[in-house]
């Protein structure tokens, strides 16, 4: 252990309550103003080495801790939680989950007030941190009603407040879009300039390359199978259709403002936009979920039918097992079929596991999995499927989803990846308060691009309005 | 563009902790609503003539508050109750007993609407707190309070998602055992995920709560209590109107 180490792991393994398998050990130390990067695949024990380094674990959970975890030479397991989060601070994934209060100033003062801080404090504090992440204008606003960016920004906000001498971040940019997570890592630079020790766990090291003196880790893990994905059948007939004036609000709030969109079989598109520009309104609507004005021509008599895969898959699971999932509530299926999106989608080997011990990745797959096998389906919707999934799953991803293009599906994602939709999606549309403000051809097009987008007069027919 | 529209269980913001934007109830302490509010429920007790002059006094309080939605929501949910009840003690005892039963009720389903609509948790932690409730349960209350309107969106959430993939209660008034069965693998389809989820998110606010120092012994709250003159002009007003109508009796 160095000599400045604040938070330091020696062989430090831990097997959770109730599982089997030991995660770990690690070894890993963190100095005051160092900048760690941590990466690796999904399933490697990122989130069990945050718990680990924060003191969450062992204090919360009960399973069976082996080595040595300790913060300023004192174990962990031998000082307080509440005395250890004043030194770790901790942010872990899916903000939504980790909201306290019902203001984003009262989110901020929460902990503050746990700190014992006088009340004038506690202010200049909150103001601080607000205006580090520019979240000063909502200081009034519920934190449920700010766009997933904005929550993200909020915790990190309320952790900073406290002024931690480590701060450990599980995905901390995975909500953000790339401006936020410029603004983001530049503030965490401005910290660790400042003593501050910054643990990242993180998939997009893209945006600490400007880190000054980083130290990135990759951490082993199982990496994600490469092996060659199956053809799907051409059963989806060719099909286009375009949106015209696509307008929704939510109450008073205007989501979305005539957006006028072309898409066909085959194609890739990816919707893109900063939190709250509407991405994931548009794929409700696209999916049939979400009433909306304007007009859809098709050149088929029917409109096509788009699934929609939500970003939490665990809204729809509740069968015993993988196979009972998908085949939920279908009259009659194809038993091919059936495997061939098995195979496609990696699940063979979970077929008769318990849906809810997937991991989040695989949890996603299988919402993939029981949108495929409706009938009649023309095209799957992903809200943000790459959400916390490592290099290689989301590689996997995009090549699950050129597959499916190549069998004639529509694919639509919605999501923060830039860089993921540069290098899988035929079309880049781009979302901005609502209102589609660039729709380009991706920079590095796919064959499927060929395909033509624009309907010729002919095949275009009035088919239904959104209401 | 097809299938029936959810879009109405998004058009509305969070509501059980939405608060009125600004009055002079919403300014007032917490303690002063939680004692009005526990007032008006008592009032219930008091004989017809009384009751109608609270009633009104009452009346005239939400309306100055900007509280008429929310207490007119909570009427209209027990309309049916309230309209039943009325014409039963109308036809069969008489219309002073009717009037009677009906403005009980009224008041006691509305008289929370005080202090709830129009105080956040954090408000409502802070007043408990106040009265000598340790932290950590005033803690529990408030966040309790305020998952309500979460649990309820993520119901919302999980009905659309088992829509999406045509998991929906068909309406029949078939009684088979095939219906039966049908009706309750979609109240499992429902039920499991909402189960996992509140557990997931109870389990997720517990460990935000830890890191951020909840259950420290040095807690400082961070806004004090005061009354304030808009809570002595409430408190003596509303002992003005009880001190009148036991001196009316």
């Amino acid at each position: 252990m160095g000599a400045r180490a604040i938070v330091a792991a020696e062989q430090a393994a831990y097997q959770y309550g109730g599982c089997g398998t030991s995660i770990g050990p690690f070894d890993f130390e963190a100095g005051p103003g160092e900048f760690h990067l941590l990466a690796g695949p999904s399933g490697c024990g990122k989130s069990t080495l945050a718990r680990l380094l924060s003191g969450v674990i062992p204090h919360l959970y009960r399973g069976q801790l082996h080595g040595r975890v300790t913060i300023d030479g004192r174990p962990t397991e031998a000082v307080p939680l509440w005395e250890l989060s004043a030194r770790v601070g901790l942010v872990s994934q899916n903000p939504a989950a980790q909201l306290l209060t019902s203001t984003v100033g009262d989110e901020i003062a929460f902990g503050l007030e746990n700190s014992g801080m006088a009340a004038d404090e506690i202010e200049a504090r909150s103001a601080y941190a607000l205006d580090c992440f520019g979240l000063v204008d909502v200081i009034d606003r519920d934190p449920r009603t700010l766009s997933g960016g904005e929550q993200q920004k909020l915790l990190l906000s309320a952790l900073t407040a406290r002024a931690p001498e480590v701060l450990i971040l599980d995905e901390p940019l995975s909500m953000l879009d790339a401006s936020a997570a410029v603004q983001v890592v530049d503030h965490l630079r401005h910290l660790a300039r400042t003593g501050t020790a910054i643990v990242a766990f993180d998939h997009r090291s893209d945006c600490y390359s400007g880190v000054d003196g980083l130290s990135t880790k990759a951490l082993a893990g199982m990496p994600a199978s490469t092996s060659t994905l199956p053809e799907l059948p051409q059963n989806v007939p060719p099909f286009r259709f375009k949106v015209e004036g696509l307008g929704v609000r939510l109450g008073a709030c205007r989501v979305l403002e005539d957006v006028n969109i072309e898409l066909a079989g085959g194609q890739v598109v990816t919707i893109v936009g900063a939190n709250g520009s509407g991405k994931t309104t548009l794929l409700r609507a696209l999916a049939g979920l979400q009433a909306y004005k304007g007009r859809v021509l098709t050149s088929t008599s029917k409109p096509p039918r788009l699934g929609l895969c939500f970003q939490n898959p665990d809204r729809q699971i509740f069968n015993a097992t993988v196979r009972e999932e998908i085949l939920f509530g279908l009259a009659h299926h194809d038993e091919d079929f059936y495997h061939l999106v098995l195979d496609l989608l990696g699940l063979t080997p979970y077929e008769y596991t318990p849906p809810l011990l997937l991991s989040e990745g695989e949890k996603k797959r299988l919402g993939l999995a029981i949108v495929l096998l409706r009938p009649g389906l023309g095209g799957v919707c992903l809200d943000e499927p790459t959400l916390g999934q490592d290099m290689q799953q989301r590689r996997v991803l995009g090549r699950i989803i050129r597959r499916l293009a190549a069998a004639g599906y529509l694919c639509v994602t919605a999501t923060h990846d830039l860089e993921w939709a540069r290098q899988w999606s035929d079309r880049i549309v781009r979302l901005d308060r609502g209102e589609i403000c660039d729709c380009a051809p991706a920079p590095a097009p796919s064959t499927a691009t060929a395909r033509t987008m624009l309907l010729p007069p002919s095949l275009v027919n009035p088919c239904t309005d959104g209401h | 563009m097809h299938g029936r529209s959810l879009s109405r269980l998004y058009a509305t913001r969070p509501t059980s902790c939405a608060v009125v934007p600004d009055s002079f109830l919403r300014r007032a302490d917490p303690r002063t609503k939680l004692a009005l509010s526990i007032l008006a429920s008592l009032a219930v007790m008091l004989p017809l003539p009384r009751l109608v002059v609270f009633v009104s006094a009452y009346a005239v309080l939400v309306l100055a508050a900007g509280l008429v939605r929310q207490v007119g929501e909570q009427v209209w949910r027990i309309r049916l109750l309230l309209l039943v009840l009325f014409a039963l003690d109308w036809v069969f005892i008489g219309a002073g007993f009717a009037v009677l039963i009906t403005l009980r009720l009224v008041l006691l389903v509305t008289s929370f609407t005080l202090l709830f609509a129009t105080t956040t948790p954090e408000e409502m932690r802070q007043a408990i707190e106040r009265l000598g409730v340790p932290p950590r349960f005033a803690f529990v209350f408030a966040t309790t309070y305020r998952s309500l309107e979460l649990v309820r969106s993520e119901w919302l959430g999980i009905i659309e998602a088992q829509r999406a993939r045509g998991i929906t209660l068909q309406e029949t008034r078939e009684w088979s055992w095939t219906a039966w069965r049908a009706r309750l693998a979609w109240a499992v389809s429902l039920i499991v995920p909402a189960v996992v989820l509140v557990a997931q998110r109870a389990w997720s606010i517990t460990e935000a709560a830890a890191v951020r120092g909840f259950d420290s012994p040095r807690r400082l709250p961070a806004r004090s209590l005061r009354l304030a003159r808009v809570d002595h002009v409430l408190l003596a007003a509303t002992a003005g109107l009880f001190a009148g109508l036991y001196i009316w009796q």
